[in-house]
């Protein structure tokens, strides 16, 4: 086996809510590694704690107990201030809702994270348009978020999110508020990212044919890791049958509109 | 759960969102109540001799204070409404009738309203003390304040806040009557497009500012309009147009080109903080020019009455060289006066001096400035000589025959000679033409004399037609402390004001505290009327910043989550509140100090001194309303929703 490079590494994660006396344990004992070139779908019924995962191992949020490691540096000591920068240097973000803000334009919206980095404007300028003309949103760079299509928005988003070149790419529900051509076009645009620039990315969603483009998906059922599949040599078509086939072992009936 | 006991709840529990509310209803009733208590304060009224005369300027100050106050209000619970906006539709979701939703904040506001009465009041009586303790300085009483509550002063501001909270109840009222469910629970205006900012109208903005700067100025050679009337109106008018145009097109325009240079713009915080600025400026143009230029009005008024106040002592001496200046018609009145004053100053007058004149009819239809009833008196270049020796300043004419000199009458425009070339004709024949035109007062003014030097030779000629009169001219040391001796001449000389045929008598200790005592009160009227202003302009800024804040909290939020650091949030926020506030500053200290500047030239008093103090407190008062509402606005996009 070639030695593959540990990008993020968790270790007996926990994450509790609450007080005390009226505690909710969403994560228990949680192990995760990912590795460089990763592209690792987490999957789960509503309320399994697929994005507090996701938050807890993007640092958004503190885990109550346990060890978040990236690239060999723990993450669980890191003050607040630090943690912003970090995230800002080493990991991009794409949500639901795109997220997007509307008082900037398409472009201004893709480079904001540069702007706050020391990059030289020519260069800034050059990223984007070489960024847009790849995910076919050049023609929109002048316009308002409102003016453009949830799949262009979302297209938009990505720029902004790996425009910096993270070392891992979080990925919140990409592909819930799309229509399905949408979000056909935007799977391919990450799958591409995967294959093409080699780019890890930890997509959380509870659509089986999102998860069925990536190269590893986990399985999460009341917090605790459930299983795990890879695609290894299948097609996609043999993989999204396997997680239909876990899904429903898990509990179909939990799930919402799929 | 009953109407009103939800109402209370929901105020103990919801009391940080009210706090802000509270506290501007708080600071509007205390105001109001202070000032109306100083206006029916016996001690006050029996006091003052011009209170009277001031009357009509307290009334028109209550008034403003009330419309201002009324306004103030209004808005502060238009906008503390609309951030509960999402409340009220839930209320409405879990099936709560508009009628009882509507009966729920009519409830709370009354509530509110009375709590902040009470609270007002309270701490308008505390205040009042030391407010009337303020005005008996400045107005150089001498009195010990009693401490007194006015009843009517009490009722007068609970029937006018009452009014205002009835008013105000019934709008919260109607809230859920305006709005449908589905617009309660959308978020606040989306469609604040970006502010455009034209060339054309941005040069019109400097323009009309810079026209109306020239208006007031008024240059020698350069007169636009002549009529003094008109030309003020046309200035003012420029200048709230120029600064609308200042506000809507130049300050966008500003925004726009700042966005084109790129060095600049392409920095993280710049970006987003011009780009926030530009999509919220159209809702801000109207209420930043209405900032701009209420403070102009404020630090105008302020800075000059402060002046004013700071100058009566040396208006006071120019305009009344003399101590005592008097002549009755009856000898034994003016010999009983002497004695009075001669016991009167201990130290012995600065000096004394029986001035010789005659009193002559003259045709003085060439002088617009000197009424036709104005005694003309002709005095001798000798005796003017003497005179102005004894006054420590000497000076010498060497007119010649037929020549006169006049002298600085107290007009406003000081730096004028109204006189000289004028001519007039005696009764007698002569024509008298006037060469000499000295900037200060002769005489003490405001006694309808006219007075004028001629030669000594041609003085002589005619007081052989003429029985010379002489005026008692005293000059004391503690001329500003004889309470006990004006008061006592006041006696003498007040029932003869009328019978007895043109006396003559001028007391500068009664002109002085009168300047004092009107000053003392402008002065107290414009602080407070200034102190309401500034807090209302503050606060409106404050509100309507808090309320971007609410409606742009999702925009922070995802700068969070991208990854910009809390830090830089922070400073774009300072930077973009700080945009808001120092725009109409800069109009504000631009109008008031070139109208300021324009009026010391012309009063020939030095405003520079009082305006920069006014201006000091001002920019302090500013600068705390700007931290706080930058505190507010990242508490509030901080919180999660």
């Amino acid at each position: 086996m070639i030695y593959m490079e540990l990008i993020l590494e968790a270790k007996g994660i926990n994450k509790v809510f609450g007080t005390k006396r009226n505690s909710y344990t969403a994560l228990r004992d949680i192990d995760l590694n990912i590795t460089k070139g990763e592209f690792v779908g987490v999957m789960g019924p509503s309320g399994a704690g697929k994005s507090t995962l996701l938050n807890v191992l993007s640092t958004i949020e503190k885990p109550t107990s346990g060890l978040l490691q990236f690239n060999g540096k723990s993450l669980t000591n890191m003050k607040e201030t630090e943690l912003t920068e970090f995230r800002r240097d080493q990991m991009g973000f794409i949500f639901q809702d795109y997220n997007l803000l509307d008082t900037l334009t398409v472009e201004e919206n893709i480079l904001l994270p540069l702007t706050f980095s020391k990059t030289p404007q020519r260069e800034m300028k050059r990223k984007v348009h070489e960024l847009a003309r790849k995910f076919g949103i050049e023609e929109n760079l002048e316009k308002f978020p409102y003016e453009i299509s949830g799949g262009q928005q979302q297209r938009t988003a990505v720029c902004r999110a790996i425009i910096c070149q993270p070392k891992i790419l979080f990925a919140d529900e990409p592909t819930g508020a799309l229509d399905s051509k949408s979000a056909y076009y935007l799977l391919e645009t990450l799958s591409e990212l995967h294959k093409e620039q080699a780019a890890t990315i930890l997509m959380v969603t509870h659509d089986p044919y999102a998860a069925s483009f990536c190269s590893r998906v986990v399985f999460i059922k009341d917090g605790t890791l459930f299983t795990e599949i890879r695609k290894g040599e299948q097609s996609r078509k043999q993989l999204f049958g396997q997680i239909l086939d876990i899904l429903s072992s898990i509990g179909g009936g939990q799930y919402d509109a799929v | 759960m009953t109407l009103s006991k939800l109402a209370r709840k929901n105020i103990i529990r919801n009391i940080r969102q009210y706090l802000l509310y509270l506290y501007s209803l708080v600071f509007s009733t205390a105001i109001y109540f202070t000032f109306v208590s100083l206006q029916n304060n016996q001690q006050l009224l029996s006091s003052t001799v011009t209170i009277g005369k001031l009357e009509s300027a307290f009334f028109a100050a209550s008034m403003i204070l009330m419309i201002f106050s009324g306004s103030f209000i209004w808005y502060s619970n238009s906008f503390f409404t609309r951030m509960r906006k999402k409340e009220v539709g839930l209320y409405a979701l879990f099936g709560m009738s508009k009628k009882k939703i509507g009966l729920l904040l009519f409830y709370e506001n009354m509530i509110i309203g009375a709590l902040a009465l009470v609270i007002g009041i309270g701490a308008g009586i505390l205040f009042s003390k030391l407010f009337m303790m303020i005005i008996f300085k400045l107005m150089g009483f001498s009195l010990e304040v009693s401490f007194s509550v006015s009843s009517r002063a009490m009722l007068q501001t609970i029937v006018v806040f009452l009014i205002i909270l009835l008013v105000t109840s019934i709008h919260s009222y109607r809230l859920i009557y305006r709005f449908s469910l589905a617009e309660l629970f959308k978020a606040d205006r989306k469609g604040e497009r970006l502010a455009k900012g034209s060339v054309i109208t941005s040069i019109l903005a400097v323009v009309l500012i810079g026209v109306s700067y020239l208006l007031f100025w008024n240059p020698e050679k350069f007169t636009i309009i002549h009529y003094t009337g008109i030309r003020f109106g046309t200035a003012v008018f420029f200048l709230v147009a120029g600064s609308y145009f200042f506000m809507n097109s130049l300050a966008a325009y500003l925004l726009k080109l700042m966005k084109r240079l790129e060095t600049v713009y392409l920095k993280g915080k710049n970006l987003l903080g011009i780009t926030n600025l530009l999509y919220r400026f159209k809702g801000n143009v109207l209420i930043l020019t209405v900032i701009s230029l209420l403070s102009s009005v404020t630090l105008l008024a302020c800075g000059t009455i402060l002046g004013f106040y700071y100058h009566i002592d040396r208006v006071t001496n120019e305009h009344f060289p003399y101590s005592y200046m008097f002549k009755m018609k009856d000898v034994e009145v003016n010999k009983e006066i002497a004695a009075l004053i001669e016991r009167a100053s201990e130290n012995k007058p600065r000096y004394q001096l029986n001035l010789e004149y005659l009193p002559v009819e003259a045709d003085l239809n060439g002088m617009e400035r000197v009424p036709d009833f104005f005694q003309t008196m002709l005095i001798s270049e000798n005796t003017f000589q003497k005179l102005m020796e004894e006054r420590g300043r000497p000076e010498s004419l060497h007119l010649k025959r037929n020549e006169a000199a006049a002298f600085y009458d107290g007009n406003l425009d000081v730096k004028s000679d109204p006189y000289s070339g004028k001519q007039l004709v005696l009764k007698a024949g002569q024509e008298l033409t006037i060469t000499t035109y000295k900037p200060f007062s002769l005489l003490n003014q405001g006694e309808m004399l006219f007075p004028l030097v001629i030669s000594n030779a041609q003085y002589e000629e005619l007081k052989e037609g003429i029985s010379p009169q002489y005026l008692h001219i005293y000059k004391l040391k503690n001329e500003k402390s004889l309470e006990k001796l004006d008061s006592k001449l006041e006696k003498i000389v007040r029932p003869l004001q009328f019978n007895d045929n043109l006396p003559i008598y001028s007391s500068f200790y009664d002109k002085y505290h009168y300047g004092l005592e009107t000053y003392g009160l402008l002065i107290y009227i414009g602080s407070f009327l200034g102190l309401v202003f500034m807090a209302a302009t503050g606060s409106i800024i404050y509100f309507k910043q808090l309320m971007e804040a609410a409606s742009d909290k999702a925009r922070y939020q995802t700068l969070r989550k991208i990854g910009i650091p809390e830090q830089e949030i922070k400073k774009t926020v300072a930077r973009q509140v700080g945009f808001v506030f120092v725009l109409p500053l800069l109009l504000a200290v631009s109008h008031s100090a070139m109208i300021t500047y324009l009026l010391s030239e012309f009063l020939q008093i030095p405003l520079q001194v009082p305006f920069m103090i006014f201006l000091g407190a001002y920019l302090v008062i500013y600068l705390i309303y700007y931290l706080m509402t930058t505190a507010g606005y990242v508490r509030l996009i901080k919180t999660s929703s």
